[in-house]
């Protein structure tokens, strides 16, 4: 064999290392929790005040997220009882965690939306969609948080899992 | 970052058009592997890391092989094809196939889980097809940057088309980043879009109410199997649309991916016009390979039950996508032994709807989250297990939405354009400017009042 096919040997062999490397990285980021979502959703909610919210249902899910709560484990929605309001609370347990994208990405599509009806008039809901926020992955479980005691929620939900 | 997002349409493609244009011919191609880059990274970094890795690997497998086989040691280049192969295949199977099979023997779930990285089945085919060819020495082993924007092109990362490094060639031996073509372009894009949002986007509200429903009547299993036939269709067509127009923005042409698949006469003319690039590529490596139909009508029928088959595994790791598979497989045999030759005499139009009638239900078992529920679902079809619905509200409710779908889904409007330029070729580039533009409004409204409903072939 000439001198170039071991050197191509060698760094494809080496990149199916790196591969397995950036594999094993984000694996060990990226743990199951086999925690109950009973206990993580009430534990989240627990944490906050949500005096100025409502429970969601199905329909409220896939209204705000553009997303079937069918399609996940199970779905804690909290949003805002007025218009005028911009706290929310979500906690999803997903299926699979291949779903963490698309869920993050229709998060992020949410506040958006959100901060796009406040900018300019609301300052006060506009503030708390900049900066008390959180959107958290934690492998198969999601929190989303918009409101004063987001890191309290946020605190809540990491030490649930 | 997807191309129905309006940080998409309103920031990263403008600025990324605008630079392309504006920087020196020998810099473009450096810029798009650049923004493909940005575009990958921008919804995970973990995807940009794997894909430089399955990046170095193949191109430095396929210089391996090409230079063993240059140098005479053709067991080596095939040690190093088949190992080639394995890699991507392992690839492909571990982040899309792991806990099918793992739910199948029943073994413990992992402690640790992995997100499928972007466009996995289509980048996987893509160089599975790369190395084969130049295994077979169809292909000269490019130059390193050709083959990364290969793989990294972002108007075809995320669901295709699945372009072989044959026709990828042909695209950059053809580049042309003229005003006509970046036009062209930006009219595709805009018909695209507007398939996406206006049309899979209002018809996913029909489909989502009728099948998250507990119990449902006839007429409501059929509406719903129909919205589902025509919102599956403008979601990937409207994908593809959009990615073959953004491809010819930056000036370079894609093979076309649709071929309006609800007019196909039987099964196996519809798998001509719909999804073509992945037909492309199971024919090309699969099916002739084995034999085609070279070798008796025994063999071709086992043939075309490997690839489809394959197909339906390609689309998930479920077995309601594998009974789907098949059940076209069933189809297309039964046209190739006898359907074919009893179904000649019958006039076009029956043949086109009796087909479509076979496409629709077979969308029953794709759409379904389980064997049970898609039996469950086709039994509401024909009358069994039904419920009293509301069947009459939704038929009024998406009655003009079904009539323009089924409008668009034909060559209609295509050959009303056609018409125009022929007959009144004055109002022809006006009629088309004013119609893009509206569609442009009406689909910028949308995505702006609407939630973001991600691409479906995206999962595939």
């Amino acid at each position: 064999m000439s001198k170039s096919s071991y050197v191509y040997a060698v760094l494809r062999w080496a990149a199916v290392i790196g591969f397995v490397v950036v594999l094993i990285i984000f694996a060990s980021q990226n743990k199951i929790s086999k925690a109950a979502f009973e206990d993580v959703s009430t534990a989240v909610v627990e944490s906050v005040d949500l005096s100025k919210m409502q429970e969601g249902n199905d329909s409220t899910f896939k209204r705000l997220y553009g997303l079937e709560s069918s399609d996940y484990e199970a779905v804690k929605l909290y949003w805002p009882l007025s218009n005028m309001d911009a706290q929310e609370l979500l906690v999803i347990q997903l299926k699979d965690v291949s779903q963490q994208k698309q869920v993050e990405e229709a998060i992020q599509a949410r506040l958006e939306t959100q901060k796009k009806s406040f900018d300019g008039y609301g300052v006060e809901q506009y503030a708390l969609l900049t900066e008390s926020s959180i959107v958290d992955v934690q492998g198969n479980y999601i929190l989303f948080a918009v409101g004063a005691d987001y890191m309290q929620a946020d605190a809540a939900f990491k030490a649930a899992l | 970052m997807a191309f129905n997002q309006l940080i998409f349409v309103c920031l990263f493609l403008p600025l990324s058009v605008i630079l392309y244009r504006v920087i020196p011919q020998k810099l473009k191609k450096a810029f798009l592997i650049l923004i493909s880059l940005v575009f990958i990274a921008w919804g995970n970094i973990t995807d940009l890391l794997y894909l430089i890795c399955v990046i170095i690997f193949n191109y430095f497998s396929a210089r391996q092989i090409a230079r063993l086989k240059n140098d005479g040691l053709k067991k080596y280049a095939r040690f190093v094809f088949i190992s080639a192969l394995a890699v991507n295949i392992l690839f492909l199977g571990y982040f899309k196939y792991y806990n099918f099979f793992r739910s199948l023997v029943g073994l413990p779930e992992a402690s640790f889980g992995l997100a499928i990285p972007i466009g996995i089945s289509f980048v996987s085919f893509s160089l599975i097809s790369f190395v084969c060819d130049v295994y077979m020495e169809k292909e000269e082993v490019p130059r390193f940057f050709d083959f990364v924007l290969f793989v990294v092109f972002f108007p075809k990362i995320t669901s295709g088309p699945i372009v072989s490094f044959n026709e990828f060639q042909k695209m950059l031996a053809e580049h042309n980043p003229n005003k006509q073509n970046l036009n062209a372009g930006a009219e595709q894009f805009v018909i695209g879009l507007a398939k996406k949002t206006l049309l899979a986007g209002n018809l996913s509200i029909l489909f989502t109410a009728i099948s998250g429903a507990a119990g449902r009547s006839v007429l409501e299993a059929w509406l719903g199997a129909l919205g589902y036939a025509f919102m599956l269709y403008f979601d990937f067509s409207g994908y593809s649309d959009m990615a073959i127009g953004l491809g010819k923005m930056f000036g370079y042409t894609m093979p076309a991916n649709f071929m309006y698949p609800y007019t196909s006469v039987n099964i196996s003319d519809f798998w001509r016009r719909w999804h073509i690039s992945l037909g492309a590529f199971f024919r090309n490596y699969v099916y002739i390979p084995l034999g085609g139909n070279r070798k008796g009508e025994k063999r071709q029928v086992f043939n075309l039950f490997v690839v489809f088959l394959l197909t339906g595994i390609w689309h998930g790791a479920n077995f309601t996508f594998i009974v789907w598979g098949l059940y076209h497989f069933v189809f297309n045999a039964a046209e190739k032994l006898f359907l074919d030759k009893a179904l000649k005499k019958v006039p076009h139009v029956i043949r086109s709807l009796f087909t479509f009638v076979i496409v629709v239900i077979g969308w029953v078992f794709f759409f379904s989250d389980s064997l049970g529920g898609a039996f469950t679902y086709l039994g509401n079809m024909f009358g069994v297990g039904c419920t009293a619905g509301a069947g009459g509200y939704y038929l009024w409710s998406f009655i003009i939405l079904l009539l323009i779908s089924a409008f668009c889904a034909l060559p209609l409007g295509h050959n009303i354009m056609i018409n125009i330029k022929k007959r009144k070729a004055k109002f022809y580039l006006p009629v088309r400017a004013v119609v893009n533009v509206c569609l442009f409004l009406l689909c910028t409204a949308a995505m702006v009042s609407d939630t973001y409903t991600s691409f479906l072939y995206a999962a595939f």
